[in-house]
């Protein structure tokens, strides 16, 4: 380097070449002399060298490790930062692709088949078309409307993919006449059977309970896409993840209001949010949220991030079930697919995305409803929907559903069964997102029907009764008699709520529903209806047990009468004394037989229902009666398609003869009589053709009754989840309960086929009789002419039989 | 399992002389709800078309008899059935199975569609099903002998595809013998 002082003489050397020639003399005469000093210096600076040099050189090395620190720290930085983007972009990516096609499975429920002839009202199919959302209208111009009009209603029913094929959007007409169809038309043409769609019932999503209708960005109604962009995100279609604009624009209004009224961050940034992150407000989490924005822009296109928005975004929580997206939310909110909202209910569910709790259209319908209005003022001033329209449907309330569990069909413990049964051919996994859809055997009425008779009739029961008495609970199955198919499953008090599912899995002694088994057994090894059995005081000492006296539960015992009369009355000790000719053994070969499993208890308690049974299974038994000797498995599922409509399994009705029909028919009509004229008394249907048994377990602890009529079996139980006494027996527990649904339900009376050998027998004795000499019951007797006459009843049989009434059986 | 000694018995009359007017009403009513479940007796072919009413069994044992079977009585069932038998000669017999489930969910009682979901699945080789199917046909049946006959013929079909070429014989001789 030159310094100025050598940089000055050169100017000066080069600006007066003349002068050259003196001022060279002058500088050697100056060089000596210097010289002279130089070494003189030198000398006296050896010293100092050594020392000097040490601290340049640590200075220097210094110098350079910081250099390469910040090097190697960059580096290192870069690496990480450059690991830490690609392990981003592969999670992003990854779990944005699974989650944009991860569907859970849908289950449907039965649909209601509609044909002339059918027993329905007209109000029975407007409740019908209510529940599945259809909205009543004037013009009928979209699916999913109806029109009452006299005698009848017109129906513009929707698209569905059956099973079989699909049904496209139909107009028709239905009247009626008395309590049935008359007849049906569709475009002038007379129709003979159509269906409408079914309702959904549930999904299969994760075990976190996030609940979706996944939309393919075709079904995205385009005022919900504009929408949310001119609500949320103005700048969407044009910024990479992030709004600088947006971000101040909501500092400056944070700050003008001194709260936190506006966020800053994209459509985007918020998909992010929800898929990806917490809620915690921390800049490390922003920093993390701008990052995966920015590679999910670089990644996917709008479009595709706009749907996953719209399928994703959290819309408020119902239990333990999470509502995402906007199908979901449209079923949940409106009960309606989100295709038929109208821009008033398109606003209201943008304006809850702000804050599902805070604007929940169920606890704070007036905030939700201001900010919907301004919603609808953004969708007009945008264009997005006309002055019109606007002043159309700015005045409206908004309309949301009832109550929160009132949106759409959701059945919580009929799901568990569902689950149970598809457990064996599909996987958890599957069922979450390979978007299946589920035909059930689920009524959706009757499980309205049994629902609200059990929390009706629990809360009827409770009235009046100390606090500590109040903690019922109870469950029920009903299933159609004759395929299994089950109509209705309630768990607990609390329908809608999923919890403990008492009906598959409380498993709690059945008391005497379980009587019938023991008959049926006698009636197939020789004894009749009129076979006189003992109901007298017993101790029996079981080989390796304790020594057992039942009694009766009235404490009374009557002495011997005929088996159709201790059924009826349900005898603890005759029917003990019954079990006990017929043999353990014998009765548990045949609870076997028509359940498919052994008993677990082996000793006679086991005749008064010492046996632990959930409610599905002890259905699961009366199915082998109510079906007239068929054992039918409880069956929920019909069929599962893929997400193309394609089959993939079917579950065909499944029976097996068990019982012989005769002997079926026998048993059902002496469950007739008991309730007729035993336990079932006090129940109203009890002479309308019912068929059914009550049961109560020690210390009045478990309620049960299992009944069936022509159509439909049900059993119920009611008891306590600590399993403390309930003070109820069978029927004023649990009969309740069915009587409260079959109110609803009514009565499809059962239907007693012709038997050649049903004879009329007194009902205390079992002797043959007529209702003019004895109180009597018309029974199927296996050898009527060896049966004998009661005294002083005028009856014509032959010489023989004559004998044997007059010596004794 | 039950044997086929289980034939069902003939329908005598109910209400003797030892019956009272109370009982016998009962039964009458229990007969009649039968009835009106069990519906008409216009009689269709295999295909579902109508067909002429006439005796529904083979006197000769070799030949599979005449079947007639009795339509259900709901419009609804009626039209599955004739879907599910358009549906049988398109070659789908797994729709066709779908279409009579759903006209049995209608009338589940009776026993003429069980017949025809008990041929369907035996054409599906699936004999067990068909089996069963054909037992609740016949305890559907109960005194309706034309249903009766159609379902123990069913039955008879059954134990041919397995192979039980005497308990079939058995059946269309019985059944034979009690067409007289």
């Amino acid at each position: 380097m030159i310094s100025s002082q050598k940089l000055t003489r050169l100017f000066r050397y080069t600006a007066n070449p003349q002068c050259i020639g003196v001022n060279r003399k002058r500088d050697m005469a100056k060089k000596t002399a210097s010289t002279r000093k130089t070494t003189a210096k030198a000398s006296s600076n050896k010293n100092t060298q050594g020392q000097e040099s040490w601290g340049r050189r640590l200075r220097r090395g210094l110098f350079k490790l910081l250099v390469k620190t910040v090097l190697w720290a960059s580096l290192v930085a870069i690496l990480v930062g450059a690991g830490y983007l690609y392990y981003l972009d592969r999670n992003i990516s990854k779990t944005f692709e699974g989650r944009r096609w991860s569907v859970p499975a849908q289950v449907y429920a039965q649909p209601l088949e509609l044909f002339p002839g059918k027993r329905l009202t007209n109000s029975q199919l407007q409740e019908e078309l209510a529940r599945l959302g259809y909205r009543k209208t004037a013009d009928l111009s979209a699916p999913g409307s109806y029109q009452p009009i006299p005698g009848g209603v017109n129906v513009h029913l929707r698209s569905f993919a059956f099973m079989e094929a699909t049904r496209p959007s139909t107009r028709l007409q239905v009247m009626f006449v008395g309590r049935q169809i008359q007849r049906m038309n569709s475009s002038g043409k007379p129709l003979d059977l159509i269906r409408l769609e079914p309702a959904v019932i549930g999904s299969f999503f994760p075990s976190h309970g996030e609940d979706r209708v996944i939309l393919a960005p075709d079904q995205v109604p385009d005022l919900l896409a504009n929408g949310l962009k001119a609500v949320e995100d103005r700048t969407f279609d044009e910024h990479k993840g992030f709004s600088i604009t947006g971000i101040a624009r909501a500092a400056l209004v944070n700050l003008r209001s001194g709260k936190r009224q506006q966020g800053g961050s994209t459509l985007t940034q918020q998909l992010v949010k929800s898929y990806f992150l917490t809620n915690e407000r921390t800049i490390e989490r922003k920093l993390r949220e701008l990052a995966m924005a920015i590679i999910l822009e670089m990644r996917f296109s709008k479009e595709d991030l706009l749907t996953a928005y719209i399928n994703e975004i959290f819309l408020g929580q119902n239990g333990a079930r999470a509502i995402h997206g906007f199908g979901l939310g449209a079923q949940y909110y409106f009960n309606k697919p989100l295709n038929e909202l109208p821009p008033d209910q398109i606003a209201t569910l943008i304006s809850i995305i702000r804050g599902p709790s805070y604007y929940n259209p169920f606890r704070h319908p007036e905030r939700t409803l201001q900010r919907r209005n301004r919603i609808l003022d953004t969708f007009r001033d945008d264009g997005l929907i006309s002055q019109d329209a606007h002043q159309r449907v700015i005045g409206k309330p908004l309309g949301v559903v009832d109550s929160p569990n009132s949106g759409g069909a959701y059945y919580p413990a009929f799901m568990d069964l569902v689950r149970m049964e598809l457990r064996e051919r599909y996987s958890a996994k599957d069922l979450r997102s390979q978007g299946l859809r589920i035909f059930t055997t689920l009524n959706p009425r009757t499980q309205e029907n049994a629902q609200q008779a059990v929390s009706r009739t629990l809360k009827a029961i409770e009235q009046g009764r100390a606090p500590s008495q109040r903690d019922l609970q109870a469950s029920t199955v009903v299933a159609d008699t004759q395929t299994g198919e089950v109509l209705a499953l309630v768990g607990g008090r609390r329908g809608r709520v999923d919890g403990f599912n008492r009906a598959l899995n409380a498993q709690r002694p059945v008391g005497s529903v379980i009587k019938p088994l023991i008959v049926l057994t006698a009636l197939e090894n020789g004894y009749d209806w009129s076979s006189l059995v003992n109901d007298e005081e017993i101790t029996l000492i079981p080989p390796n047990g304790e020594p057992w006296s039942p009694r009766n539960y009235d404490g009374k015992s009557r002495g011997e009468l005929p088996i159709i009369k201790a059924l009826a009355l349900s005898l603890n000790l005759a029917t003990v004394d019954l079990g006990n000719r017929v043999g353990i053994g014998t009765v548990q070969a045949r609870f076997t037989d028509l359940l498919g499993y052994a008993a677990k208890n082996r000793y006679p308690s086991f005749f008064l229902g010492a046996e632990a049974m959930s409610p599905l299974r002890l259905l699961e038994l009366y199915g082998n009666f109510a079906s007239g000797g068929f054992r039918v498995s409880p069956k929920s599922v019909i069929a599962v398609l893929d997400e193309q409509g394609n089959a993939l399994s079917h579950y065909p009705f499944a029976l097996e003869q068990t019982i012989d029909p005769d002997v079926a028919m026998s048993l059902n009509q002496g469950l007739e009589i008991v309730m007729r004229r035993g336990t079932g008394r006090s129940s109203p249907y009890a002479k309308q053709g019912v068929a059914g048994k009550t049961g109560t377990s020690n210390d009045n602890r478990d309620s049960w009754f299992a009944g069936f009529d022509n159509s439909k079996l049900s059993v119920v139980w009611v008891g306590r989840d600590d399993n403390k006494p309930t003070g109820l027996t069978g029927s004023s527990g649990a009969m309740r309960i069915w009587n409260a649904m079959m109110r609803e339900e009514g009565v499809d009376p059962l239907i007693i086929l012709a038997n050649e050998n049903s004879v009329a027998i007194e009902y205390d004795t079992g002797l043959q009789a007529t209702d003019k000499c004895a109180d009597v019951v018309v029974l199927p007797i296996t050898r009527p002419d060896t049966l004998p006459i009661k005294p002083g009843c005028n009856i014509k049989v032959g010489l023989g039989q004559r004998l044997r009434s007059i010596f004794g059986r | 399992m039950l044997g086929i000694e289980t034939l069902p018995s003939a329908l005598k009359a109910l209400v003797t002389g030892q019956l009272s007017r109370r009982t016998s009403t009962l039964l009458v009513t229990f007969l009649l709800a039968g009835c009106v479940s069990t519906g008409g007796n216009v009689p269709v072919s295999d295909s579902g078309k109508p067909g002429p009413s006439g005796p529904t069994a083979d006197d000769n044992a070799d030949e599979p008899p005449q079947r007639v079977i009795t339509p259900p009585r709901s419009s609804g069932a009626q039209t599955l059935l004739a879907q599910a038998n358009n549906a049988l000669d398109n070659q789908r017999p797994n729709t066709a199975i779908v279409l009579l489930e759903r006209a049995i969910r209608i009338e589940p009682r009776e026993a003429s569609l069980w017949v025809r979901l008990s041929e369907v699945h035996l054409s599906q080789r699936d004999d067990v099903t068909a089996f069963q199917h054909a037992r609740k046909a016949i305890a559907l049946a109960g005194s309706n002998s034309n249903k009766a006959a159609a379902a123990w013929l069913q039955l008879a079909k059954v134990y041919e595809a397995q192979g039980k070429t005497r308990e079939a014989r058995q059946i269309r001789q019985r059944y034979s013998r009690a067409r007289g």
